[in-house]
């Protein structure tokens, strides 16, 4: 029956359950030995689909490593829709969970998370951003308790390693013969992914900076996000914050204004 | 938590208005991807090399996945870190994808 | 909807069916030719799913290429075969698509991709049997419904059968859009990579395909390889087409007529002059049929450029 013969093709392509497979392919197949034909393309098309979403982290693993990631991630999370742009959300968990890997370089997770936040920005629903000028008719007394919405193209990526410095490498950096002063070494990294336009943005936020959008991204009034900055950061500059932001196009046009 | 006041705030959104007014003031930290001129392969595209579906089989060989084996000594990982050694080779301004 | 464009264009778009002319896919590698210029083809084609997210810079390169000419959307993952129905959450999204770009032709496959909710990235075969027809029938219905118009179904390449298929393939694809009142999408590349690695003859398969249920055409290169040890076609759609397959065009044409025929090329693409030249071929297969007319296919490829 149809629903038997596709949960079998399930179990013996993706599934990696070659008994199952073996069974379809002796059982009722014609030239049932191409079966394996199938699960290559199913694995080695969705690896590509993968590669094109961590581009970083197939560089920095190879191309032979990725493969076993891939093949790995789509056993244990298939597709579950068939658009592919927006496959891969789960792929920095799954990396989380798989030893091996995460056992050597670590940072591979949260790297996942800054691909896919560039991924989901690529393709977010397109908006107009704020610019200075929607604020033009507001009383300065109102500020305060403004809410700016963030643009639909916004994500925000905080890590304990320097995912900034990462993204974006072709390689694993060779141990240093120039090293960097202690001040410049990789730690915590924050960053923002935005698309405005046609373009998308990759920055890195000072940890009030991060504070600040996050609050807004949550729904809090201007007043209270630079609160939450000034609590995360000490030297937080909200002017200098705000002037990066507006020109960047982190904001939405919508703004509300609070009316308590 | 020491609250910032609204004329403290309204006075921060007046200077950056005003910043914002006169520069395209790009943070200096960032790094960009163009969309257009690099566009992204269609993933549901048959074949594509960078996303490809499966209208076209592929390999040879059979692909069992294999095993992972490993990228590099644990040093270029500890220098990721940045907790023992810095690390080269970064560049701020290069594009990726 | 249609009515409530500001630009005009859905007035334009509801004239621009589909020409019976080559035409081509059109791929993220050659989006500058396309917004650079105007490449003369008479129409295009792109996969359905490749254009379903909410925005960015390719929903916005097919809003200004479409402007330009006659398109036809060609789904890859709706799984029409699936013994558990439709996503009717894809099927939305589907509708969505066709309700912003007004396509000429809309089309899916005689296979299947999901079960159990997972999508296995492929064009699986189906045995060819009532039970599967009458799914495919289903699900084509649901398809029509959903959408609020008829699509074509094409006939896949395969590389196993199934033994207990009781319908020739042709039949089967026939007897789908007679029960649905959907239409035929006739590839030819696959009908020889499929009679190829099944052991029938292409021209069996092409008798058996009622001419006027057939509303397009696709053509492309395949590789002749091999699998374990043994020879196998397979429909990479990464080359040029092979002679076998112009002959087969040329059989198809000349029995059921002119109809809109698509070049197509989805691995390792070449530049576009190449793709362009290999439906300019096509286009003299088209031309062939009517020498002393004013062939359909000529008028639309001069409109086009």
């Amino acid at each position: 029956m149809l629903p038997d013969l596709q949960a079998a093709f399930r179990a013996g392509t993706i599934g990696r359950d070659a008994a199952a497979a073996a069974a379809l392919s002796a059982g009722g197949m014609q030239n049932g030995h191409r079966f394996g034909i199938y699960r290559n393309n199913i694995f080695k098309s969705l690896t590509g689909v993968l590669e094109a979403a961590f581009p970083t982290i197939r560089n920095l693993v190879g191309g032979e490593n990725f493969a076993v990631l891939a093949h790995r991630f789509v056993a244990a999370y298939p597709p579950r829709q068939p658009q592919l742009y927006a496959y891969g959300g789960d792929f920095a968990a799954f990396l989380a969970g798989f030893a091996p890997a995460v056992g050597e370089l670590p940072f591979l997770p949260d790297l996942a998370r800054v691909e896919w936040a560039v991924n989901e920005a690529y393709f977010e629903a397109d908006a107009e951003p704020l610019a200075a000028g929607h604020l033009a008719g507001l009383a300065p007394e109102g500020y305060a308790g403004l809410r700016l919405g963030l643009h639909p193209t916004v994500r925000l990526v905080a890590s304990d390693w320097p995912v900034w410095d990462l993204w974006g490498l072709e390689a694993l950096p060779e141990p240093s013969q120039n090293p960097r002063p202690p001040e410049k070494q990789g730690g915590a990294q924050r960053v923002l992914v935005r698309r405005p336009e046609n373009k998308v943005d990759v920055v890195m936020l000072t940890p009030g900076d991060f504070a600040f959008v996050g609050a807004l991204a949550g729904g809090d009034t201007l007043g209270a996000a630079a609160t939450a900055a000034a609590g995360a950061e000490a030297e937080f500059d909200l002017s200098a914050c705000l002037a990066g932001h507006l020109s960047g196009g982190t904001f939405h046009s919508r703004v509300i204004v609070d009316t308590s | 938590m020491k609250q910032v006041n609204a004329l403290t705030v309204a006075a921060a959104v007046a200077g950056a208005l005003s910043l914002a007014a006169v520069t395209a003031a790009t943070p200096a930290m960032a790094k960009s991807v163009k969309c257009y001129g690099i566009a992204k392969a269609g993933q549901n595209d048959c074949g594509n090399k960078a996303g490809t579906h499966s209208c076209s089989g592929q390999s040879k060989v059979d692909y069992d996945g294999g095993d992972w084996k490993g990228v590099a000594s644990a040093a270029a990982c500890a220098e990721m870190g940045g907790q023992t050694k810095p690390f080269k080779g970064m560049n701020p301004k290069k594009k990726s994808s | 909807m249609a009515l409530e464009r500001e630009n005009g264009l859905a007035e334009s778009f509801a004239r621009d069916p589909v020409p019976a002319a080559a035409g081509i896919g059109l791929r993220h590698t050659h989006y500058g030719d396309f917004l650079d210029g105007r490449p003369a083809t008479a129409w295009l084609e792109v996969h359905s799913e490749n254009y379903v997210c909410p925005g960015g810079p390719r929903m916005a390169t097919l809003e200004a290429v479409r402007q330009h000419y006659p398109l036809s959307c060609h789904g890859v993952g709706l799984s029409l075969g699936s013994a558990e129905g439709l996503d009717a959450g894809h099927l939305a999204r589907l509708r969505s698509l066709v309700d912003r770009f007004e396509p000429g032709l809309v089309s899916e496959h005689v296979s299947w991709s999901t079960t159990g909710g997972d999508y296995l990235n492929d064009l699986l075969p189906l045995p060819y049997t009532e039970e599967a027809l009458d799914v495919l029938v289903g699900n084509i219905g649901q398809a029509q419904d959903a959408l609020g118009r008829t699509i074509l179904i094409e006939n896949p390449s395969s590389y196993v059968t199934f033994a207990e298929s009781t319908i020739p393939e042709w039949e089967f694809c026939a007897e789908a859009a007679r029960r649905s009142g959907c239409g035929l999408l006739l590839d030819v590349n696959n009908i020889h990579v499929s009679a190829h690695n099944h052991g029938y003859d292409a021209l069996e398969f092409l008798n058996g395909i009622p001419g006027e249920l057939v509303g397009e055409i696709h053509i492309a290169g395949h590789a002749d390889t091999e699998w374990d040890g043994r020879p196998v076609l397979i429909d990479d759609h990464g080359s040029t087409v092979k002679d076998a397959v112009w002959d087969l065009l040329d059989t198809a044409l000349a029995r059921i007529g002119p109809k809109p025929v698509l070049m197509e090329w989805d691995l390792d693409l070449p530049p576009l002059d190449i793709l362009l030249g290999e439906a300019a071929k096509a286009q003299a297969a088209l031309d062939r049929l009517a020498p002393h007319g004013p062939g359909l296919g000529s008028r639309a490829m001069d409109d086009a450029a």
